[in-house]
């Protein structure tokens, strides 16, 4: 049976580090049990990193199903996803970011779950998440299987998410279509635009769950990574205000699917 | 027969004879009210019945209390269905009950008392231990089984009857009947959850563990352990199913049903060797341990295999050999042949008191 499945990549930049980790990236994808049917990789128009892009040494096996799409509009992490959703053809696609890497078991838990769980829109894996020099911090996605959590055991709902807001997205399986029609991911909200689109998803009756097998191992805080600048970066530093004005807003711009392009104004946190 | 001449004894005798051979006889199977609390020995006890009634005998549930049929029933039916709750029962209370030579009744290891009061009753009386721990409980100190005139036992594992013969001095006739899974443990075609099914005799050990297992693991406290008392035979089976991995402990198990249900379901066990080995533990068909401290440990790094998929397959192989020992079928051969014996022994003595009747009666006849 295949896959149906298309893994998108998001590259904003390929610096030499960065490029080690990029090669980890793609040979977790090398190493699943399962193959994918495509790789789109998604880099900004005549950047630096479309030109790293150009000489990488893929091997034949990747070379085949990868396709480089130039994005020319935003570069923020939401717009390179929905181009990549935009030009996915599979059923199904995962978001998987350059510093990060699937577990081996990944592709093959997904095809067993998907059999069973026929319902479900988007899979979540358990997230390893480690930091710089790989040691283990906790894990992510996994609360749901706690008894209580959710209405069903394993399963993400609306009034789950409402009291825990910290899910991973990335390394996640989504339904392609379930996907485009809540909408994709909304560039305006910063920070917690996974929550806001996990909010969404359930609030347009989407299925989600975490398939309790880890599936994805998350290098945190790395340093120059989204949310690294988040709190480093002097043109993308958020306060603790403007952090729980984003979380707020999740809450209310959830039930609306197209992006309403929010802005923080710095006096409006409730 | 006290009041009868001799000739009438030799008649009741050829009658009771011909109702051997006619199988027209009952097996009484004593058992106590759990007011629904439902336990594994009582099932078993269930399980002979239904088996030997399948067979062509006529067994029946023998229990004190005539609120019996109308209580504890029901709690049978919901808990073990319905085939089982509808067998034969019968209430001591009701005095409608009457023993011939030809019955038997089953009395398990616990009821000293019961051993004790049955003592003039003209049937067999066969002493049903599941539970060797619980031999000595009620039997007054330096009273055995004999000095009731109970020299038959069937009990549940080869180790218990090394554990009777030697404290009988082998003067106790005992025959090995396993328990049979029941085939309600299968496995489930749907991935399991991370879920510990946790079965232990006294419940305190599922808390210590519990409680220990989330102070020293912090990140699995995500993971559920459910505690498996008192579910119905379906809950239970379907709970162990979905359940990744169960752990057990149980200091005086006589046979350890749970570990065996837990293989047929696929599901892995962590647990204590009891005090009395049962004979079916092997290396690999599950991990077992020596106390109970290093269960949270062990149950760490075991769902941490399991979270990356690498669990060892042989201990599944290993488990589903195991399981194949235990199948209902083998469990019914095994009953047709150890009561088989059991009532040829009994037509036996029957013949040789005749013969010795017969030549009485011949003599008074001279």
């Amino acid at each position: 049976m295949e896959t149906n499945l298309t893994v998108i990549i998001p590259v904003l930049t390929l610096d030499e580090k960065e490029k080690d980790l990029f090669a980890n990236a793609i040979k977790s994808i090398e190493d699943q049990k399962v193959g994918v049917e495509k790789i789109l990789i998604v880099v900004p128009k005549n950047s630096e990193a479309k030109k790293t892009l150009d000489s990488y040494d893929f091997t034949d096996e990747i070379k085949n199903i990868t396709t480089i799409i130039e994005n020319d509009g935003d570069t923020d992490f939401s717009t390179q996803i929905n181009v990549g959703v935009e030009n996915c053809e599979t059923e199904w696609f995962s978001i998987l970011e350059v510093d990060d890497i699937y577990s081996a078991i990944w592709f093959d838990n997904f095809m067993v779950y998907r059999e069973h769980y026929k319902e479900v829109d988007l899979f979540l894996p358990i997230v390893l998440d480690v930091n710089d020099e790989n040691k283990f911090l906790h894990f992510s996605n996994e609360p749901v299987w706690a008894r209580d959590f959710s209405e069903k055991m394993g399963y993400v709902d609306y009034d789950s998410l409402l009291n825990f807001p910290n899910f991973q997205v990335c390394g996640s399986i989504i339904k392609t279509e379930s996907f485009k029609s809540v909408g994709g991911l909304k560039s305006s909200v910063k920070m917690f635009f996974n929550y806001e689109f996990l909010l969404r998803m359930s609030y347009y009756d989407m299925t989600m769950m975490t398939i309790p097998k880890i599936g994805y191992k998350k290098y945190n805080m790395r340093e120059n990574s989204l949310f690294w600048k988040y709190k480093n970066d002097k043109e993308y530093f958020m306060d603790p205000l403007e952090s729980k004005f984003w979380y707020n807003t999740s809450k209310k711009e959830c039930y609306f699917k197209k992006d309403r392009g929010i802005k923080y104004e710095g006096e409006n946190v409730e | 027969m006290d009041n009868l001449n001799t000739q009438e004894i030799v008649e009741t005798l050829k009658t009771n004879l011909k109702r051997i051979e006619d199988r027209d006889f009952s097996i009484y199977f004593f058992v106590i009210d759990t007011n629904g609390a439902p336990t594994g020995a009582v099932a078993n006890i269930y399980e002979h019945v239904k088996l030997l009634t399948e067979l062509g005998y006529k067994a029946h549930i023998l229990h004190e209390k005539n609120e019996y049929t109308t209580k504890q029933v029901e709690y049978v039916k919901s808990w073990l269905g319905e085939e089982y709750s509808s067998l034969s029962h019968v209430s001591i209370e009701d005095k409608t009950v009457k023993i011939n030579m030809t019955d038997v009744i089953m009395v398990p290891e616990l009821f000293a008392n019961v051993m004790e009061q049955t003592v003039n009753l003209p049937g067999k009386r066969v002493v049903f231990c599941q539970s060797y721990d619980y031999i000595t409980e009620t039997l007054q100190p330096g009273k055995t089984w004999l000095d009731y005139g109970i020299t038959d036992c069937i009990t549940t594992t080869d180790k218990q009857k090394e554990y009777i013969d030697n404290l009988f001095n082998e003067k106790v006739n005992t025959s090995v009947v396993p328990v049979a899974i029941d085939e309600r443990f299968t496995k489930n075609e749907e991935p399991k959850k991370p879920i510990v099914a946790i079965m232990t005799r006294d419940q305190r050990d599922t808390v210590k563990i519990f409680k220990n297992f989330y102070i020293k693991y912090p990140h699995l406290k995500w993971v559920t352990f459910r505690d498996m008392r008192g579910m119905t035979k379906d809950v239970f089976s379907e709970a162990l199913r979905e359940s990744c991995v169960s752990v057990w402990v149980d200091d005086i198990a006589g046979f350890g049903t749970f570990p065996i249900e837990s293989m047929a379901c696929g599901t892995p066990v962590i647990g204590k060797l009891p005090n009395l080995a049962n004979g079916w533990v092997t290396e690999k068909n599950g991990i077992w341990v020596d106390n109970t401290v290093i269960i949270p440990d062990l149950l760490s790094q075991y769902l941490q295999s399991w979270l990356e998929d690498s669990v060892p397959s042989d201990i599944f192989s290993e488990m589903d050999d195991t399981v194949g020992n235990f199948t209902t079928k083998i469990m019914k051969e095994t009953i047709e042949s150890v009561y088989g014996e059991l009532f040829s022994n009994r037509e036996k003595e029957i013949k040789e008191t005749l013969a010795k009747y017969e030549v009485e009666d011949l003599k008074e006849k001279k």
